[in-house]
């Protein structure tokens, strides 16, 4: 009997641990989504804040989906985004990992120099490209001008002019692929800042690699290209995949980079920027509310998906 | 037990120090144990004089103590709404520009000033002045604050280069023409177009409103469509080609390190502040600047309309403070002759009529165009709603001056935008 009670409160011991955490968690993170949940329903600013909120339903909710033309452009935008700066560090995190995988002399010192754009702050990298990219001191346009080449506005919300050039279709191909110099600047610093980050995912994941694999093709005269593609592609495919969503997850919430340099300007503006200028320059907490469940619901589908994905993968 | 009895009575101690610290202090303020009042401010040359004013207060009134809280400008603005309408009380004043203050006084954070300047015991309305001061901002009837300092635009021009201001904004597209891409010069004008910024719709609304046109009317209808946005745009089109590629980056700093740097011949409609940084600075080329009224339209009868844009940068009173007759003596000092006369020699702003016409004469020409200015210029409409408009008016400039969007299609656009926003508050 008494060993009984000794048993169950061994298995309640478990759960005594767990909940502190599992407090702190609900207070930090829990208890705010549902105050957010629930003032996503109120119109909420500055003017009623003090007073009784009126209730307004779904309005705001329906306000941002079809009142709310920064909403969906934005939205668009950070799409864009995405596909744009995760797909060429997938590719060519890939290619630095696999060129490097070999031995050389120098190796090291490539590896060490590749390191150095993971460990810089977002903020700092953002504000030394700012400088780097600016049109009369930049040092970019600085080096075109002494090269007899002409200067290009890298922080313009300009179209490139070989798509805005384009007559009929020009302007609608920079406002619908965000094909300006501004999305492109920061596209290429994050590009220029995380693509190390794939290329060391990729090269730990490489090492881990069973050697005799290599060698067995090696000896049935398999060429590079196809060792790896059917070799390194196939046995690195859990790493590939984890390191997409990371980088996915990370595009979603990139902030700092893109209002260093733009600020909420619209031509760069995603939604974790739209996010704060609805809620903090114009004060509309209500309908930042409603932008928040309405993001939070489309990140949990994402993990959905990638779970669901990564399940098929596994079976 | 003991222990139990012990923890009780600490509770009690800790709970009375917390409520009595929370308590307005009774005791009358004096030299020796003044009454000190918390400003809350941003890190800006206009801080700088108020400084210096506070300086001259408390000799005046050494009862009382002016701490300052400052800030960076970044989210500055965003920083105050949050505080105040979280209800804190520690600062009594907060610096803030007028155009966001409509908001706060909607939302009931902001102490009114109109008991405390109808108060003779308090305040001598004769000394004070009330109607040298031009610009205050009133909502619902009530005064919420005095400016300290005024911004307006003026015209900036290297008069190495250029004889005679422009009167019109086509004669300075012509200057710009003129002036691009020489040897002294690389741009023939810049306008203030930082994207997403506050100051790209002030400035467009200048040229807006010397064509006639405007965002809303005085009836509140949405008027933004109109003939007169369409010649303003055109004016910024125009400008184009003479002005940096890169113009929708160009917030007040960059255009004043332009002009620092010489590289620009003219800028105009820009922040009268620039001239007093300017004499300020180390450029080499500060004394080849002139200053002059803005261009505009001219008239059937040959006269110029100029509409430059201004908005005030002043203190406003925190509804929660618990010194508010301290915070209010400070206020009527820093608005008043005198104080203005302290804050402009330190890198204030002067809008006092009175003290303006008296410096007319001094040979610094800022002083006379400044009071022609002050007496020209108008206030965006003051709306709560007032930053969602600017979001609206900042894509519309930034379509202007970055795409090759038809004009009215660029109007259609801000004109559904603003009267859906305009529904909404309605």
């Amino acid at each position: 009997m008494k060993s009984s009670a000794k048993r169950k409160k061994q298995g309640m011991m478990k759960y005594y641990l767990v909940l502190p955490a599992a407090i702190l968690l609900f207070c930090t993170t829990a208890l705010p989504v549902l105050y957010m949940i629930y003032t996503s329903f109120f119109r909420l600013d500055p003017v009623v804040f003090n007073r009784e909120w009126p209730f307004v339903g779904l309005q705001n909710y329906a306000t941002l989906l079809t009142q709310d033309p920064m909403f969906w452009s934005s939205l668009a935008r950070t799409v864009k985004f995405l596909i744009y700066t995760v797909t060429p560090q997938l590719a060519v995190g890939l290619f630095l990992a696999s060129f490097l995988y070999k031995e050389f002399k120098g190796k090291r010192i490539v590896q060490t120099t590749l390191m150095f754009p993971i460990l810089a702050t977002p903020i700092i990298v953002a504000m030394i490209w700012k400088y780097f990219f600016d049109f009369d001191t930049g040092f970019l346009n600085v080096a075109l001008r002494s090269l007899g080449l002409q200067a290009q506005p890298w922080l313009s919300t300009k179209g490139l002019p070989m798509f805005a050039n384009i007559p009929v279709v020009g302007e609608w191909l920079v406002r619908t692929f965000s094909l300006s110099y501004a999305f492109r600047t920061i596209v290429f610093i994050n590009f220029w800042q995380w693509t190390p980050f794939c290329f060391l995912i990729f090269y730990s994941g490489m090492t881990a690699l069973p050697s005799e694999v290599y060698e067995a093709a090696r000896i049935d005269g398999a060429t590079g290209w196809q060792v790896f593609r059917l070799i390194t592609l196939p046995l690195l495919k859990a790493v590939i995949f984890a390191v997409a969503f990371i980088r996915i997850i990370d595009c979603l919430k990139v902030y700092a980079q893109i209002w260093v340099l733009f600020g909420n300007a619209e031509p760069t503006r995603v939604i974790n920027i739209h996010l704060y200028t609805l809620g903090f320059t114009t004060s509309d907490y209500g309908t930042t509310s409603a932008l928040g469940v309405m993001l939070i619901l489309m990140i949990a589908a994402l993990l959905f998906v990638s779970l669901k994905l990564g399940r098929r993968r596994d079976a | 037990m003991i222990k139990k009895i012990l923890s009780v009575f600490l509770m009690v101690l800790l709970a009375s120090v917390v409520f009595a610290s929370g308590q307005p202090e009774a005791a009358q303020p004096t030299a020796d144990n003044p009454e000190t009042i918390t400003i809350l401010c941003v890190t800006s040359p206009e801080t700088e004089a108020l400084k210096v004013a506070a300086q001259e207060f408390e000799k005046m009134h050494p009862e009382y103590k002016v701490t300052f809280n400052e800030q960076g400008r970044l989210g500055y603005f965003t920083n105050v709404t949050t505080q105040l309408v979280g209800g804190t009380d520690e600062f009594d004043l907060v610096q803030d520009n007028t155009t966001y203050m409509t908001e706060l006084a909607a939302a009931g954070v902001l102490e009114p000033w109109d008991k405390y300047l109808n108060d003779p015991s308090l305040t001598d309305l004769k000394a004070y002045d009330l109607a040298d001061l031009p610009v205050k901002l009133t909502y619902q009837g009530k005064i919420y604050c005095i400016p300290t300092d005024l911004s307006s635009q003026v015209y900036y021009y290297r008069k190495d280069l250029i004889d005679t201001p422009p009167d019109t904004w086509d004669e300075l597209i012509a200057l710009a023409k003129e002036h691009t891409g020489t040897p002294e010069t690389r741009y023939g004008a810049i306008v203030t177009a930082l994207t997403g910024g506050p100051e790209a719709p002030k400035i467009f609304y200048t040229v807006l409103w010397s064509f006639g046109g405007n965002v809303i009317d005085k009836d509140g209808n949405v008027v933004i469509n109109s003939e007169a946005t369409r010649k303003a745009a055109a004016v910024y089109r125009a400008l184009r080609p003479y002005m940096p590629e890169d113009v929708t980056t160009y917030n007040y700093p960059k255009v004043f390190d332009a002009l620092k740097a010489g590289t620009v011949a003219q800028t105009g409609p820009f922040w009268n502040a620039a001239w007093n940084n300017l004499a300020m600075s180390d450029s080499k080329y500060k004394d080849m600047y002139g200053i002059a009224l803005i261009p505009g339209v001219r008239q059937p009868d040959g006269s110029i309309k100029r509409t430059p844009q201004t908005h005030g940068w002043g203190l406003v009173m925190n509804a929660k403070s618990r010194h508010k007759v301290a915070s209010w003596k400070f206020l009527e000092f820093a608005t008043s002759v005198e104080g203005f006369k302290i804050r402009g020699d330190h890198g204030g702003s002067i809008y006092r009529p009175s003290i303006l016409n008296e410096r007319a004469d001094s040979g610094n020409p800022y002083f006379p165009v400044m009071a022609k200015t002050y007496a020209l210029a108008q206030m965006e409409p003051l709306v709560p709603y007032y930053t969602k408009m600017h979001e609206i008016s900042n894509q519309m400039v930034a379509d202007i001056l970055t795409t090759d969007k038809p004009i009215d299609d660029i109007l259609k656009q801000a004109e559904a935008a603003y009267k859906d926003l305009k529904a909404r508050y309605e």
